[in-house]
């Protein structure tokens, strides 16, 4: 893996130059990021484009599988959108400041997610949510960060990745929530969908991951 | 002249039974709930002397049990012949006489075997007694003998479903009918209605429209009510209405069940939509089709359909237009046009409503040809009937195929207008034509019920429904088809299980026109001995289905066998099954019938009794509270703090941690379409992950700190 495509992989010349992307100079993965995050608010403005966008199963098996990824960005109200897409944009924005390729984690981690409802919830009909591609990048960084810092921190990111993917499998087993969640009242949890999230962002960290700092002190 | 008509004429018509004493104020002619003639051909001379009606409502299923004593007023015996109407979707479940001071309870019978066993015990001068469907409304009981100055005491009792308006339930005890023409009712002695209910779903407010004055009410907790009527002297003119308001704030599901260990359960689940299925609505278009044909002038029909119809249009709104069509044989419209609701028009719909008088026959294929050329392609055409029913024979099955034959914008409502009504050809209608039926009694409140009736007439709530179970072996579903889902009045469903244990409720919509589906885990259990009425009123809902598709078809004989099974095996009086009474159990046994009704009847007997001492105990607490009672009227609001005994009993509910049986199961659906919550989502945004984000958030800025200031060497 080039070092380029490390945030702050080589300090910064001047102030000007911190404040670009380190990977190419582009910008896009920020973007994208953002642009997803425009889309979850303008999509709450529209109950039509809820309800053409929300994971529904009996749509799905009538055709509509864009809804398997776009069922991600529709929320249960503002709340919902709030929790969730907040963040989402933290998330999403330390991933890509740490490499632009973890933008790849979004679109990979929301179809999982979609299919996953879609083959082990047989009894969800409709989804909303961005909390599984929130898992996927969630987890993707703490094994980034692992690999990045190596020793005792790494025991400990690790150790928070597991104690998380410790307490969702938990909860995907036994149908419990252990925690108050951001779901409104109301809205049925669904508990596989962390669980993918989970496993995707970890795996795609395992399979490709960022190098590792140079000059970082380990 | 007949021997019938001599005997009516040489009888005393004692109808009714007991008293209000409001209607003996007013002195107005009274009418019964049913009449009792001396019959047989001996004349005779005879009275109720006692009518106690208990009722026991458990999550809108009604068990009404009627006790009544005659008297025979005469030095020589009669035979008495009772009949009673029933309310509409009512099932007559036991028919209970005392000889010789003990309770006999009756046995279902084919209807013609119970009928030559009652006549060869009538030829020796035996005491048989005999209860038959003589229609699809009314019911007759045959006593005899009754000996010189000799009481008898009489019990029937029968299932209903209550009917929901605007989440109102509403129990009416018919007291306003006749069965046999009109006779007067000057009858004495003390009537007692004592009513006791439950509810899965919140009770928020208990009136009597027609009682308000006399039904004393006391809320227990929650889901616990009791109301009382008693009185001892006064004429009966009116039905007894008894309303209670249910609120659930969310689309869910509740589900009761029923059922012996190690034997096939019975489960009674309800679909009741809540306030995020509701939504705004664009103008429509109504025509309201009035009876003003001769059957109407019987117990002030035409004044009822008067009302009901001012109150329909006082109920429209803005952008709503509205027609009204007169009819006997032929049709009268009022503008011969669709019009706005305005002071002018709404004046002009007065005056048209107070000119009609009921006379000539009943011709309604005219008048809903006349509805349907109103129908238009940019707005829904509510095409409202009221009437008795009462149409030529002729005519039915032509006004059944224009109910198939509607134009695609229309749908059509019934409104049946007392109790006196052709319920089946009236629902069948209105069923066809994708619409509902309904029906309003002389002691309702009509414009609550025009309200809640135009709710949902607005739009269904949900459509193309269909509910399916996953994890337990449920079969034999009734109804098969179910209807839409409006707001105000749930879908019931009843059905049978093998088994229990969990299972998943799929539920699937169209709200909207959008497919929805929700799913919610329930428990059925193995065995359950609180809710035995919901095993009746499953076969009873399966007699009214074959018998339907039966009629539908045009021949009623492949369903016979299978209504006389059912009726004999769940002790309900059907079309072709009665209830005979015999003197003795030996009886029984020499003509090889089974006791199962005397059986079941102690079955249902506990479980109610375990309700009542449920009741007592919820009173007893709350009395040690407040001995408060409130009057009908205080409670027709949420009920205040200070006129509610229930605190007190509140509490023991909810500290019991064992439910005892016949305790619901509640699931929320939220059918809501997007924006107003529901479904299923995630929420992983919970402390521990977003202590984890934070750390992460110190860490790259930490991170990224050190690299804006590297330490120094």
């Amino acid at each position: 893996m080039p070092a380029q495509a490390i945030a702050g992989a080589a300090p910064p010349a001047s102030r000007s130059a911190r404040s670009q992307p380190t990977d190419s100079g582009r910008n896009w993965p920020l973007a994208t990021v953002l642009a997803l995050v425009a889309m979850s608010l303008l999509v709450q403005c529209s109950p039509a484009a809820q309800a053409a966008l929300e994971f529904n199963r009996a749509a799905i098996a009538a055709g509509q599988w864009w809804r398997l990824l776009t069922g991600n960005f529709v929320h249960y109200g503002w709340l919902h959108l709030a929790a969730n897409v907040g963040a989402f944009a933290v998330l999403g924005w330390l991933a890509v400041g740490r490499a632009s390729r973890a933008v790849w984690v979004v679109p990979l981690s929301a179809v999982a997610v979609g299919l996953g409802i879609q083959l082990w919830a047989g009894g969800t009909a409709t989804y909303r949510g961005v909390s599984g591609v929130d898992c996927a990048l969630l987890a993707w960084l703490l094994v980034t960060t692992a690999f990045q810092d190596g020793g005792w921190k790494a025991v400990a990111w690790l150790g928070a990745l597991l104690l998380v993917a410790a307490k969702s499998v938990y909860e995907a087993v036994t149908g419990q929530v252990l925690l108050p969640t951001s779901a409104p009242p109301g809205v049925e949890v669904v508990n596989i969908t962390p669980v993918v999230g989970l496993g995707i962002g970890a795996l795609a960290a395992v399979i490709a991951p960022p190098a590792r700092q140079a000059g970082n002190g380990h | 002249m007949t021997r019938r008509s001599y005997t009516r004429m040489g009888s005393c018509l004692a109808a009714g039974c007991a008293a209000l004493v409001m209607a003996a104020l007013h002195g107005t002619p009274a009418r019964g709930a049913g009449l009792l003639i001396a019959d047989g051909g001996l004349g005779g001379n005879l009275e109720i002397v006692e009518h106690n009606v208990q009722v026991t409502i458990n999550n809108g299923i009604a068990v009404t049990e009627v006790t009544q004593v005659f008297r025979n007023t005469e030095n020589r015996q009669v035979e008495a012949l009772y009949t009673f109407p029933v309310p509409k979707g009512a099932s007559v479940a036991n028919f209970s006489m005392w000889i010789g001071g003990k309770e006999m309870v009756g046995e279902v019978l084919e209807k013609k075997r119970a009928r030559e066993i009652y006549d060869s015990y009538k030829r020796v001068r035996r005491d048989p007694g005999l209860l038959e469907q003589t229609d699809y409304k009314t019911f007759e009981m045959r006593i005899f003998p009754i000996g010189p100055r000799a009481e008898q005491k009489v019990q029937v009792c029968y299932y209903q479903e209550l009917d929901y308006d605007l989440d109102w339930a509403t129990y009416v005890y018919p007291l306003a009918t006749t069965t046999k023409g009109v006779v007067s009712s000057t009858t004495t002695g003390k009537f007692a209605l004592n009513l006791r209910a439950r509810s899965a779903v919140p009770i928020v407010g208990v009136t009597s429209p027609s009682h308000a004055d006399a039904v004393v009410v006391a809320k227990y907790d929650d889901v616990h009510f009791e109301a009382s009527l008693e009185t001892k002297a006064g004429d009966l003119n009116r039905d007894v209405v008894l309303a209670y308001q249910v609120s659930r704030p969310q689309t869910g599901i509740d589900v009761v069940a029923s059922g012996r260990p190690g034997e096939d359960g019975y489960l009674y689940l309800t679909l009741t939509a809540g306030e995020e299925l509701a939504g705004e609505h664009a103008g429509m278009d109504y025509v309201f089709i009035m009876d003003v044909s001769g059957s109407m002038a019987d117990d002030g029909k035409l004044g009822l359909s008067r009302g009901s119809v001012a109150a329909f249009v006082n109920a429209l709104g803005a952008d709503d237009r509205f027609e009204i069509i007169a009819f006997n044989v032929a049709p009268t419209p009022l503008f011969n046009a669709l019009s706005p609701l305005n002071e002018q028009t709404k004046s002009k719909a007065t005056a048209f409503l107070a000119s009609q008088a009921a006379r000539g026959g009943t011709v309604l294929k005219p008048a809903l040809a006349a509805a349907f050329q109103y129908a238009g392609p940019d707005r829904l055409l509510n095409v409202v009937i009221l009437s008795d029913g009462m149409t030529e024979q002729g005519e039915r099955a032509a006004l059944l195929e224009m109910g198939h034959a509607k134009p695609a914008r229309a749908r059509i409502f019934c409104v049946g207008v007392g109790n006196d009504v052709n319920r089946p050809m009236l629902e069948q209608l209105a069923e066809d034509a994708g619409g509902l039926a309904d029906f309003v009694s002389r002691g309702d409140d009509f414009e609550r019920r025009a309200q809640a009736f135009r709710r949902k007439l607005l739009r269904p709530a949900a459509g193309d429904l269909t509910i399916t179970f996953e994890g337990v072996d449920v079969r034999d579903v009734e109804p098969a088809r179910l209807p839409n889902l409006y707001h105000g009045m749930p879908v019931r469903l009843y059905g049978r299980y093998r088994g229990g244990g969990a299972v998943k409720v799929h539920v699937q919509a169209a709200v909207d026109g959008m497919p929805i589906q929700r799913t919610v885990e329930l428990a059925l259990p193995q065995a359950d001995s609180g809710n035995p009425e919901i095993e009746r009123m499953w076969a009873w809902h399966r007699v009214d289905r074959l018998l339907k598709e039966a009629d539908r078809a045009g021949a009623r004989e492949q369903v016979v066998a299978e209504v006389i099974r059912l009726g004999e095996a769940y002790s309900i009086a059907t079309e072709y099954t009665s209830f005979i009474v015999l003197e003795n159990d030996g009886e029984y046994q020499r003509w090889k019938i089974e006791r199962r009704n005397a059986l079941r009847l102690q079955q249902d007997r506990q479980a109610q009794q375990a309700v009542l001492a449920q009741l007592e105990a919820l009173r007893d607490k709350a009395l040690t509270k407040a001995s408060q009672q409130v009057t009908a009227p205080e409670l027709s609001a949420p009920l205040p703090a200070a006129a509610n005994p229930a605190s007190g009993a509140q509490q023991t509910a909810n500290n019991n941690s064992s439910p005892p049986p016949g305790n619901s199961q509640p699931g929320d659906l939220n059918l809501g379409q997007p924006g107003g919550g529901g479904g299923s989502g995630g929420g992983p945004m919970e402390p521990l992950g977003l202590t984890i984000i934070g750390a992460l958030g110190v860490a790259e800025y930490l991170r990224r700190r050190s690299r804006r200031c590297p330490p120094k060497p």
